[in-house]
């Protein structure tokens, strides 16, 4: 069994003048590159031509749908100022538009001092060493799709396929649980780091969305886009909780909402999407069995 | 006082189009909902759809009160959906970049709508911003012309020398706000952008009450960014109602995050905002 690795899989050549080129790896496939994947290889991009050590935010457009093959990155200063660069960075194959995003990155935490505060409240959910695995729950869910295999997966609820298909639409379309990288947890690099919670604040929301519906759901919602913010660094914390949910879908959209905190209950990174909804079945039963 | 739909027009085509900064929407400058909201303005003059799925500004520059111009492309165009960018500048400086989809008013797919708006008083029964004021025995102080535009409905407020010896809370502000002297369009993208300028504004009052009292008026954060999505129709709701929260700042860069309803429960936009501290005081009321 082949896994990816995070650092390794977004690593970027750099061909100069604010051109990189990366190779998409398979082990990232969920429909396609998985857009939270996608956004991982913009911030090693944003990371290497700003040289700042901080994310801040990101704001991605999802523009065509990628094979697993090399792709090009540009990207441009649009303002550099003493303590923020802002940068544009588009992604494209043979040519043709994959993402295209803006980002923010700052200095050390020494360079912008400020008045700080935290009143977020991680939920209360039990702890990852309480929980049973997404490859124990469903082994052959897992297997289906070589994205799962870069995780241990431990949601926080859990449906057996019978229940999940007798569900009643009603409950909060919310999805949670803990998530471990695999073979490797943490990374001292802040813009892969970065990149491991954009992962997981891209991957949730669909799970979420499909809890307000019963049966299996006939369509599917490939993302529009994907914003971040990143509020601190998490490259000590090997569990990650995702929180995610997408409380609306009206006229072909369905927008949400993610977080993800550390181990410690500190808000790591926050994020809202906007999936447009295309009248065609999954190719297959995500692993939405949580019940929030 | 201004004019929304006046003051964001944009006049143009084939991708260049020209609009000119109000000085009736300063707040330290123009304010950055309202350059963002000449944004939309933009891109929806330039897709070939007319329903702003959602749009994303990185602010660069400050700007004067003034004509700017708008470059704006598509970055993808489909059947159903136009990814559009706009790049916003003065003088050759640049202003702000912004990124926004449209779809088509003919998507359709499935429903749902689990969002409950919280349970607060119509606007109606909320005593004005200058009511309150009034109420005890106070003149309100003087502020932006920004302000003038907005019929502003605190659902939290406290007497002036109460905020003074205020500990510090959580950090939400919610209100309803109407604009004036019109309160609502018939253009759709008018009605998004008349929605959308609120997550611009709505980290720094949101912030303040977790801000010592020793600490106000001693520095001040300017926005970086502010990304917005849009969900139901405004379908010409006057009043919105605002709820917003500004739960971390770490390091110097604060993270806010809404959610905009109308009248009758329906939720509109929600959205996110990041600001950065500078530790100077901001400029009073035509200073910017």
């Amino acid at each position: 069994m082949t896994v990816g690795d995070l650092a390794a899989d977004t690593a970027l050549e750099a061909l100069g003048e604010g051109h990189f080129r990366a190779t998409l790896s398979r082990d990232w496939e969920i429909w396609g590159p998985n857009g939270g994947y996608l956004a991982a290889v913009l911030l090693r991009a944003v990371g290497a031509h700003t040289g700042l050590p901080r994310p801040a935010s990101l704001q991605c457009h999802y523009l065509g749908v990628a094979r697993f093959e090399p792709v090009d990155l540009h990207v441009t200063t649009v303002r550099a100022g003493r303590r923020a660069h802002s940068v544009r960075v588009a992604m494209t194959q043979d040519g043709d538009p994959v993402c295209e995003a803006l980002a923010w990155a700052v200095g050390e935490p020494g360079d912008i001092e400020g008045f700080g505060h935290d009143t977020a409240h991680a939920p209360d959910v039990p702890r990852p060493e309480d929980l049973a695995s997404f490859s124990e729950l469903a082994p052959d869910d897992h297997e289906r799709f070589r994205f799962w295999r870069n995780f241990d997966y431990r949601p926080t609820a859990w449906m057996s396929q019978e229940e999940w298909e007798a569900r009643e639409p009603g409950e909060d379309a919310v999805a949670r649980g803990w998530m471990r990288f695999e073979p490797t947890p943490v990374f001292d690099d802040p813009w892969v780091d970065a990149g491991r919670v954009a992962v997981l604040l891209d991957t949730f929301l669909w799970p979420a969305a499909v809890r307000a519906y019963t049966g299996m759901v006939p369509f599917m919602g490939p993302s529009m886009d994907l914003a971040v913010q990143f509020h601190r660094s998490a490259t000590a914390a090997e569990w990650l909780l995702f929180d995610a949910c997408a409380p609306v879908g009206t006229d072909g959209m369905i927008g949400g909402m993610s977080r993800v905190w550390d181990g410690d209950g500190r808000l790591v990174g926050s994020a809202v999407q906007q999936m447009l909804v295309r009248g065609v079945p999954p190719p297959h039963r995500p692993p939405e069995g949580e019940a929030g | 006082m201004g004019d929304f739909e006046r003051d964001t027009a944009v006049e143009g085509g084939d991708g260049h189009y020209t609009a000119t900064l109000s000085p009736d929407w300063e707040i330290w400058g123009p304010a950055g909902g309202y350059v963002l909201a000449v944004a939309l303005r933009a891109a929806g003059a330039h897709s070939r759809f007319e329903r702003p799925a959602n749009v994303s500004c990185h602010f660069l520059g400050g700007a004067r009160f003034g004509p700017v111009e708008l470059a704006v492309t598509t970055q993808r165009g489909g059947k159903r959906a136009e990814s559009v960018r706009v790049e916003m500048t003065q003088d050759g400086r640049p202003v702000c970049t912004a990124m926004a989809w449209f779809v088509s008013a003919g998507v359709d797919g499935w429903e749902h709508d689990w969002t409950e708006r919280p349970d607060v008083p119509p606007p109606l029964e909320v005593p004005t911003a200058f009511e309150r004021f009034a109420a005890v025995g106070q003149e309100p102080p003087v502020t932006y012309p920004f302000w003038d535009n907005v019929e502003y409905r605190p659902l939290q407020w406290m007497p002036p020398e109460e905020w003074e010896r205020r500990q510090v809370g959580f950090p939400r502000w919610h209100c309803w706000l109407r604009y004036q002297p019109t309160p609502a369009y018939d253009d759709p993208v008018v009605e998004a952008a008349r929605v959308a300028l609120f997550f611009d504004i709505m980290g720094w009052p949101a912030l303040q009450p977790a801000v010592p009292a020793a600490e106000f008026g001693t520095w001040m954060a300017p926005n970086t960014d502010t990304t917005v999505w849009f969900h139901h129709p405004v379908d010409r709701s006057e009043f919105l109602y605002l709820d917003a929260v500004t739960p971390v700042a770490v390091n110097g860069v604060i993270g806010s995050s809404g959610s905009i309803w109308s009248e009758d429960g329906r939720l509109l936009a929600t959205g996110s905002e990041h600001l950065l501290h500078r530790a100077v005081a901001a400029p009073a009321p035509g200073e910017a």
